[in-house]
């Protein structure tokens, strides 16, 4: 349900690692292919794959300055990074694999980065004391819950996206044995297709909010 | 016939799992109220369409945690029980 476990040389590499392994490579090459047709493209003879490029960068710095003002455009290529890995890797379920996000793993790798990037922002914005007096609102003797407040936020970010992908592929794996062949389609489109685009747009979105929050 | 205290674990983790998605309940009024209300607004304003589904969409995904909460357990004791080693 997880997924499995390969073997290779021994050691145990979780189904989700590969799966991603996987995407990163597919995306690496993609983004050479725009990379290069853009280098390429000029003003005159501008290629197809050169104007998606810019396309898609138009349309994720507008979501970010819409949702985190226009001073933090910095968060762009970040926040342009995490919906490009969990999107397809939310649609993986299509192929017959294990969504990566349904191995506790991903979605726990997913929220350090983007908490440890959060904080390391804060801190380099405001200064480490100023940064730290935060947890100490509205008075100083509220900062053990502050602290609390501060990680089970990421702890929930990362179940909210395990959760819904965990419970997406289970459900689908339950269907599969009870539907006749080529009825699961239709619940595909939902738990895989609809739901994993959703859960991927909120993860960035949710991340978006709470940096721009933390950097107030 | 014997019941073994494994199975008897068992079988108490498989209602507890049930028991468990009640939990769903909360989520899905919740939820429905959200998408409601969400409705309406658009409903009222259709030109701030987008911003209106953007924030509502962040309110559900959030008021639905404590539902995946209670998914997680149920999963937990069904699949990798921790009661039963």
């Amino acid at each position: 349900m997880t997924g499995e476990d390969f073997r290779i040389f021994g050691a145990h590499i979780p189904e989700a690692l590969v799966v991603s392994w996987g995407i990163v490579l597919v995306l690496v090459i993609a983004g050479t292919a725009l990379l290069y047709s853009t280098h390429q493209s000029t003003i005159d003879r501008p290629r197809p794959l050169a104007l998606l490029a810019i396309m898609l960068v138009r349309t994720l710095d507008q979501t970010v300055e819409q949702t985190m003002g226009r001073d933090n455009l910095w968060y762009a290529p970040f926040a342009g990074a995490l919906f490009a890995f969990l999107l397809p890797a939310n649609l993986t379920g299509l192929l017959g694999l294990t969504p990566p996000a349904a191995n506790i793993l991903t979605p726990v790798a997913l929220v350090t980065v983007v908490f440890v990037y959060l904080h390391a922002r804060g801190i380099r914005a405001k200064g480490a004391a100023r940064y730290l007096k935060r947890f100490a609102q509205p008075m100083v003797f509220m900062a053990p819950l502050n602290i609390i407040g501060e990680i089970t936020t990421p702890m929930s970010m990362s179940m909210r996206l395990f959760g819904n992908m965990l419970g997406g592929s289970f459900i689908m794996s339950l269907l599969y044995r009870v539907l006749p062949l080529g009825v699961p389609v239709v619940p595909h489109l939902y738990f895989d297709v609809f739901a994993g685009a959703i859960q991927a747009y909120i993860f960035v979105m949710l991340s978006m909010t709470f940096t721009s929050a933390a950097l107030e | 016939m014997q019941i073994s205290g494994r199975e008897l674990i068992l079988a108490a983790s498989a209602i507890g799992a049930g028991l468990a998605m009640i939990a769903g309940i909360g989520a899905g009024v919740g939820q429905g109220y959200a998408a409601g209300k969400g409705a309406e607004a658009v409903g009222r304003q259709p030109e701030a369409g987008p911003e209106i589904i953007r924030t509502m969409l962040l309110g559900v995904a959030i008021a639905e945690t404590s539902a995946l909460y209670a998914l997680v357990v149920a999963l937990a004791l069904l699949f990798f029980n921790p009661l039963v080693r």
